[in-house]
């Protein structure tokens, strides 16, 4: 399902105006800073919300059009995570997650052997009886995924869906939830305020500050023509995809990094920050373990400071001083020399552990 | 300060205090003192005691059901629903706890007296009379005690969080399945609290059930109204028709108390 949202909202001391297409199949992660305006955004396109100004299109059907017309959450074939999850708490965990099939027709039995199998798949089976307040974080993360999409939704939305979990379940979530999204057909929605989460989970990053979309690009693009400040300090950052195992990440293209976490092992991911690569001009001898060749391809002021970007394998922007662009003298063309220390390169898993069930 | 160092109480504050709890329990003890109770099994289980125990438990039971199936809808519409005039409701509902329930009784028959304004409508149209029946003493206690059970139930339909409604809604659940598979098992610790505390109400009204329904054993006779008659005739069995009212109430809140009270504190 494709959704049109091109509408004002307004509230006390706050205007969220937004113009956007969004396709299915595609995953857009929504970033900004604190009151941007990005849950009321989610919850305008769930349903929670009615707009001022303006209308919500899902495919032709328009949902809300701030007068008349307003189709409520209930018949949007959305699912919906809230960021501290809102499970049942008089309900088990099947009993939430058949709740969606329940009260969409299905018949008791149907609902629950249909709750079962989706906990199986997502490797939660064994919290099936539990009350949501017997739950881990991370787990009643899982379990409200579950639940927004055990009946299917055409749309999906997530709110903050790690913020609640604490640092050590995190990675483990967030794998989990690429690979969820991955597989997801619908059109789904991701607020966070996470960089590293936008830049892995999506296909497309939509940058609010003030109410207002600031910056509307693919993870990549983002990450290499920032905006704003707020953009740039956030989300510049070197991206890397590949599969990991003994301390090192090789990607796609053959390239090789370095990595300090060894005990990683799959498909993962690694962000180097601008600042944590140095540029060299001869072949630099050091304890760095990650030192490649490129060529200069732009040079940017950004704030007291530069930005270069670095055709390479893989290709890099780092952060110099004014002093050490002038020193290097560098200019688009110029043959340079990366490195990058491995403990400055942080990786992440993308998949889960095949074996065994978790928890 | 340490937090375990608590200020010493002034003395008179002591005396005050050990003095009100001596008003509260002296009259339960005396009661206990004066109890025949050589005759006690006796007297429980004449006819006239063993039908105003039935009567109270059963109009106490129906009045509860009453103000349930209606003061629960009440309460959501002044807690949630924020229509015009929810306000003035919640006064109202409060007015019944206010006023001395003689004058509720005189009211009732105001409203549902055979000349009342709703009484000679229901007599006319259908035969059916109000006062002096059974019916009329349930009326009676739910008219007094309504107001229990909407004050508890609004107050748990008030401090719950409405993301749990929101959460049904984006899962396709329609309003009434909603409140019916969300709202309500979620308010279910206050709601217990305000049936509890509706009950022992109802059983203990005397006021507004002698006016509006009269005395008469077997009908509208219910355990207050046969110790009060029983105190003209014979003080001993009101005295141990009075203790059976206070084992039913002590009962009752100890076999909930596990049930619904603690919940309550801690939800």
């Amino acid at each position: 399902m494709n959704v049109l949202a091109r509408f004002t909202l307004e509230r006390e001391a706050f205007t969220l105006r937004v113009d956007l297409a969004l396709r299915a199949g595609e995953v857009t992660a929504i970033v900004g800073p604190n009151g941007a305006g990005k849950t009321s955004l989610l919850r305008a396109l769930a349903g929670l919300e009615r707009i001022s100004a303006g209308e919500i299109r899902l495919d032709e059907r328009i949902v809300d059009d701030a007068r008349k017309v307003f189709v409520g959450p209930k018949d949007r074939s959305s699912g919906y995570v809230f960021q501290n999850y809102v499970l049942f708490p008089h309900l088990s965990v099947l009993e939430n997650v058949a709740f969606g099939l329940r009260s969409r027709g299905a018949k008791r039995r149907e609902a629950r052997q249909r709750a079962e199998r989706l906990l199986l798949r997502m490797g939660i089976a064994s919290l099936a009886a539990r009350r949501p307040s017997s739950l881990s974080g991370g787990q009643a993360q899982r379990v409200a995924l579950a639940r927004a999409l055990a009946s299917q939704p055409a749309l999906l939305f997530l709110d903050e869906p790690l913020s609640a979990a604490d640092a050590e379940t995190k990675n483990e979530l967030r794998a989990g939830l690429v690979e969820r999204l991955a597989e997801f057909q619908g059109c789904c929605v991701v607020v966070t305020h996470d960089p590293i989460d936008a830049m892995l989970f999506a296909d497309r990053v939509i940058v609010l500050e003030d109410g207002q979309v600031v910056q509307d690009d693919s993870p990549a693009g983002i990450a290499s023509h920032p905006h704003t400040n707020y953009v740039a300090a956030l989300l510049s950052v070197n991206l890397i995809r590949g599969s990991a195992s003994n301390g090192v990440l090789v990607q796609q293209e053959g390239a090789v990094m370095h990595i300090a976490d060894h005990s990683l092992d799959g498909p993962a991911a690694a962000v180097i920050r601008p600042e944590a690569v140095a540029i060299h001009r001869e072949q630099p001898q050091g304890s760095a373990r990650n030192v490649w060749r490129g060529v200069v391809t732009l040079i940017q002021p950004w704030e007291e400071q530069i930005r270069v970007h670095v055709q390479a394998e893989p290709p890099m922007i780092a952060t110099i001083t004014a002093d050490a662009l002038a020193e290097l003298a560098l200019v688009p063309g110029s043959d340079v020399w990366l490195s990058a220390k491995a403990v400055d390169v942080r990786a992440y898993p993308l998949a889960l552990p095949s074996v065994g069930v978790q928890e | 300060m340490s937090s375990s160092a608590r200020p010493r109480a002034p003395w008179f504050l002591v005396v005050l205090a050990l003095l009100a709890l001596a008003l509260l329990i002296a009259p339960l003890v005396a009661l206990l003192t004066r109890a025949p109770w050589g005759s006690f099994a006796e007297i429980l289980t004449s006819p006239v005691a063993r039908d105003a125990l039935r009567l109270s438990v059963i109009t106490a039971t129906a009045a509860t059901a009453l103000a349930t199936v209606l003061g629960v809808p009440l309460a959501w519409l002044i807690a949630r629903s924020g229509l015009p005039g929810t306000g003035v409701a919640r006064s109202l509902v409060l007015v019944p706890l206010l006023i001395p329930p003689v004058v509720s009784g005189v009211a009732l028959l105001a409203a549902f007296g055979r000349r009342g304004a709703l009484g000679q409508f229901l007599y006319d149209h259908f035969g059916f009379q109000l006062p002096f029946t059974t019916a009329g003493v349930v009326l009676a206690e739910a008219f007094v005690a309504m107001p229990f059970l909407v004050i508890a139930v609004e107050g748990g339909f008030r401090s719950l969080n409405s993301q749990f409604e929101e959460a049904a809604a984006t899962l396709g659940a329609s309003s009434w399945t909603t409140f019916r598979r969300v709202t309500l098992p979620l308010v279910a610790p206050a709601l217990g609290a305000g049936m509890v505390l509706c009950w022992a109400r109802a059983l203990g009204e005397f006021g507004a059930t002698i006016t509006f329904a009269g005395n008469f054993p077997g009908v509208t006779q219910t355990m207050p109204l046969a110790v009060y008659q029983a105190l003209e005739s014979d003080p001993s069995v009101a005295i141990a028709l009075s203790l059976m009212l206070i084992a039913i109430c002590v009962v009752v809140l100890i076999a909930l108390r596990g049930r619904i009270i603690r919940p309550l504190a801690t939800a």
